[in-house]
């Protein structure tokens, strides 16, 4: 079930109705728990077992590290946690990466050994919970948070339906406390829930489903493209997972809202960045402070000399890149992106003595320039495929003679501008002051606009994969 | 309870408010662009007074009749007609009704004989074509309520199942859904290209793709299970002529939908000419509405004693349907069967 299938309209509004109707806090937290779970089990009901032991051993372990103070026991149990989501992740998601990469160096070294794959499926938002719980235990073994002794509290943290395939990855510190007061259905902003529903299902369905078919067509057979189509097709596909990410995460922030919850941000219109730190302060940002806080500052962060600081830059990122996806084409576009961090961090003293718009001009092109060369590595099928890519993007030399659509620059154009607009008017909010039945029947309008470009089935999200 | 009252008064005004304008799209914009049907509705338009004969109907339809073929034959009778075949697959009677009230309403689409194959009077959705354009577009209200009145002799369950199918599938075409998709795809692509497509037309550009030179992908377990299973094959033909002369068969329902298919030909200034290809299921419906003067003609091949070359294993594609060499030998048949019955109606050839 996904947020842009009609079917979930009719499962949100029965969520809804019932969350809403319910007086007693407990019974609204069983409640919106156990159509947390139906709502997953929609994709498979057998991985729900997985998210119980995350949530068990991670409740478990919450609770040992609150009422233990011996330094080497508590290290003990952190590691459980750790063991356990990072096990969870390993079978589900890397095994076949590691081994693969395993017999590959293997008969590099001429030390050939037989392997088949095993054929695993990959649970729907895996890498997601397991890094939510696993905060929540980091969180408390640092003394940043109280253990919660309610395992309902606990389980609704994990599993909250809203974020639970695809983020945004919630803090226990953020969420946690929502659940201990009872929310009241008039503290609610509706409209501002339901524009930002709406931009994100206009950013999902309108443009980033319709944008899909050009992108595939190009990666499917990128060799027989010109240039210029491999610069259009990567910049569409820079368009096409922005809105369908972004679409997701307000979509997903908008439905917990109106069911009394706030979740933090996770976009901020990345590619204005005028620098690849300030991208990373703007693209998926629940992920970019989780990697911060529990990897880059577990790794020494900044507390070391400048090339230990530069290794730990590096290493976030190319585990980050990792827990995109079990490939060697993830690692490097998180290499990549490690790599801009680092140039950035060496370069900073000096660029700081240009003028302000220079800096932020030249920082700005050659920040969105190296976000999209990275992403061509994050979007094609292979290592071969992404270096003849790179080659076309970079280079301008042809792979073949096929163009992509004359029309498509054009398209190209329309979405900047909008994105321009959607920029300039993301704090304006006078639709607030309009008389309901205004904003009713304008809303109607829009819904009826954004429908007539949709897809009729629903397309799935790219960040379910991950 | 003041917030949600207020709440529900809004509601009130938008879903008005969306309906209108979904409404506004559904009538300002052109039918959405249905990959085995579009072009071959754009190539009739382009042609309005290009043919005589127009085949419609099903796969059986489709991929059996060769105009080519048909005129060629046609013409050995004195008959100087042109035919096209407008099969499209997995077309059922509701659908081609549609399409047939379509031809008439735009006065685009011209015949003189409309040749059909009532296909499928019990109205399902199959799989592939949930949710998509190809199933949506002929969802107008009285093509549902049909489609759903079809539904009448399935149990409860599939049948309860298959009506929210067809009324999400009504609602979505109300709502307009994907009708504006085009104006993004444009930007990507030629519309001729796309709309007057070709390849849609089959190899000979009268419309009719037989299976050896379509893209059969998901045909071939058809294909296999059929050579796999010859003497389940055999023990159908067997009780063909059984099943064909079965009484009771044809329902209210039935004689409700081929009067509907009549009137629509007829609006379109064509005569209804009903054929029933050579299946192994024969359709006692469509028999016995012709026994009982419902039909005013069958052209039925549905009869293994009477064509045993059509029922030949070299001759079939699978249980139901014909290979190339098959669909050349239907195609002269059915010319030969039609020579005869427009020589019964009008007493010499039309020139």
């Amino acid at each position: 079930m996904i947020f842009t299938e009609f079917r979930f309209l009719i499962f949100f509004a029965l969520v809804f109705l019932v969350r809403w109707s319910l007086r007693d806090l407990t019974k609204q937290k069983l409640w919106l728990l156990a159509c947390s779970y139906v709502f997953y089990a929609a994709w498979d009901w057998r991985f729900l077992s997985l998210i119980w032991i995350s949530t068990v051993v991670d409740y478990v372990v919450g609770i040992r590290l609150g009422d233990e103070v011996d330094a080497r026991t508590r290290k003990l149990w952190i590691t459980v946690s750790v063991v356990a989501n990072l096990g969870i992740l390993g079978v589900f998601k890397y095994f076949n990466f590691f081994a693969e990469s395993l017999v590959s160096m293997l008969d590099f070294l001429g030390l050939p050994i037989s392997y088949n794959v095993v054929h695993i499926i990959l649970p729907v938002g895996i890498s997601f919970y397991t890094f939510q719980t696993m905060s929540y235990s980091l969180d408390v073994y640092r003394g940043r948070l109280e253990p919660t002794r309610n395992f309902l509290n606990l389980a609704l943290f994990v599993g909250f339906f809203p974020q639970l395939v695809a983020g945004p990855i919630v803090r226990a510190s953020a969420f946690l406390p929502q659940l201990l007061k009872q929310a009241r259905f008039q503290d609610v902003d509706f409209r501002s829930s339901m524009v930002l529903f709406l931009s994100g299902y206009f950013k999902k369905a309108c443009v980033s489903d319709n944008i899909a078919p050009f992108v595939d067509r190009f990666f499917s057979a990128p060799d027989e493209f010109t240039a210029m189509s491999a610069w259009i097709a990567t910049l569409l596909y820079a368009a096409q997972i922005y809105c369908d990410f972004s679409g997701y995460s307000e979509m997903a922030i908008a439905t917990a809202r109106m069911l009394g919850f706030e979740l933090g941000e996770n976009f901020n219109f990345p590619y204005l960045a005028t620098s690849i730190r300030d991208f990373w302060r703007r693209w998926h940002i629940s992920l970019s402070t989780w990697l911060r806080d529990y990897l880059y500052i577990s790794l020494g962060g900044s507390r070391g000399s400048e090339l230990f600081t530069l290794r730990n830059l590096m290493l976030t990122m190319l585990l980050g890149g990792l827990w995109h996806g079990a490939s060697w084409n993830f690692v490097i576009w998180g290499g990549l992106h490690g790599l801009a961090l680092v140039i950035h961090r060496l370069w900073e003293p000096h660029g700081r003595r240009l003028p302000g718009v220079i800096s932020h001009g030249i920082g700005f092109v050659l920040t969105f320039w190296w976000v999209n060369l990275a992403w061509i590595f994050f979007r094609a099928p292979d290592l071969s495929q992404a270096a003849s890519i790179s080659r076309s993007f970079v280079l301008l030399t042809d792979s073949g003679p096929r163009s992509l659509g004359v029309g498509l620059p054009w398209l190209l154009a329309v979405l900047a501008c909008l994105h321009l607009v959607g920029y300039l008017s993301q704090r304006t909010v006078w639709w607030r002051d309009l008389p309901g039945w205004v904003f009713a029947t304008g809303y109607g309008v829009l819904v009826g606009l954004a429908l007539a470009f949709i897809h009729p089935s629903a397309q799935p999200f790219i960040y379910f994969q991950f | 309870m003041k917030p949600a009252i207020h709440h529900l008064r809004n509601m009130f005004v938008l879903v008005p408010a969306l309906f209108a304008c979904s409404a506004v799209i559904h009538q300002l914009t052109p039918a959405p662009f249905v990959r085995s049907l579009t072009p071959k509705l754009t190539h009739l338009e382009e042609s309005p007074d290009a043919y005589d004969i127009l085949f419609v109907g099903s796969s059986r339809v489709f991929r059996q009749i060769s105009p080519k073929i048909f005129d060629q034959e046609l013409r050995a009778h004195d008959f100087n007609l042109r035919s096209f075949n407008a099969g499209v697959p997995a077309a059922k009677s509701v659908e081609v009704w549609h399409l047939l009230r379509g031809f008439a309403a735009d006065q685009k689409i011209r015949a003189k004989y409309v040749l059909i194959e009532p296909d499928g009077l019990l109205i399902g959705i199959a799989r592939e074509n949930l949710a998509t354009e190809r199933e949506i577009y002929w969802h107008g209200c009285a093509e549902t309520t049909l489609a759903i009145e079809s539904l009448g002799r399935l149990k409860t369950v599939p049948r309860l199942t298959m009506t929210g199918l067809h009324a999400g599938a009504f609602l979505l075409d109300r709502l307009g859904v994907g009708r504006l998709r085009l104006l993004v795809s444009q930007f990507g692509e030629s519309k001729r290209l796309r709309w007057l497509d070709k390849e849609g037309l089959g190899p000979d550009g009268d419309g009719w793709v037989p299976y050896d030179k379509a893209d059969t992908s998901t045909e071939f377990p058809r294909r296999q299970e059929f050579l796999d299973d010859l003497p389940r094959y055999r023990s159908m033909l067997a009780r063909q002529a059984r099943l064909r002369s079965q009484q009771d068969c044809l329902t209210e329902y039935h004689r409700v939908m081929l009067a509907n298919l009549m009137t629509a030909i007829e609006a379109l200034g064509a005569q209804p000419v009903f054929i029933l290809s050579p299946a192994t299921e024969p359709r006692c419906e469509v028999h016995q509405a012709f026994r009982d003067a419902v039909l005013p003609n069958l052209i039925a091949f549905d009869d293994f004693s009477t064509y045993p070359e059509l029922y030949a294993v070299e001759h079939r594609h699978d249980f139901e349907h014909l290979n190339t060499e098959g669909s050349v030998l239907y195609s002269r048949l059915l010319a030969d069967r039609f020579a005869q019955l427009m020589l019964q109606e009008t007493g010499g050839g039309n020139g």
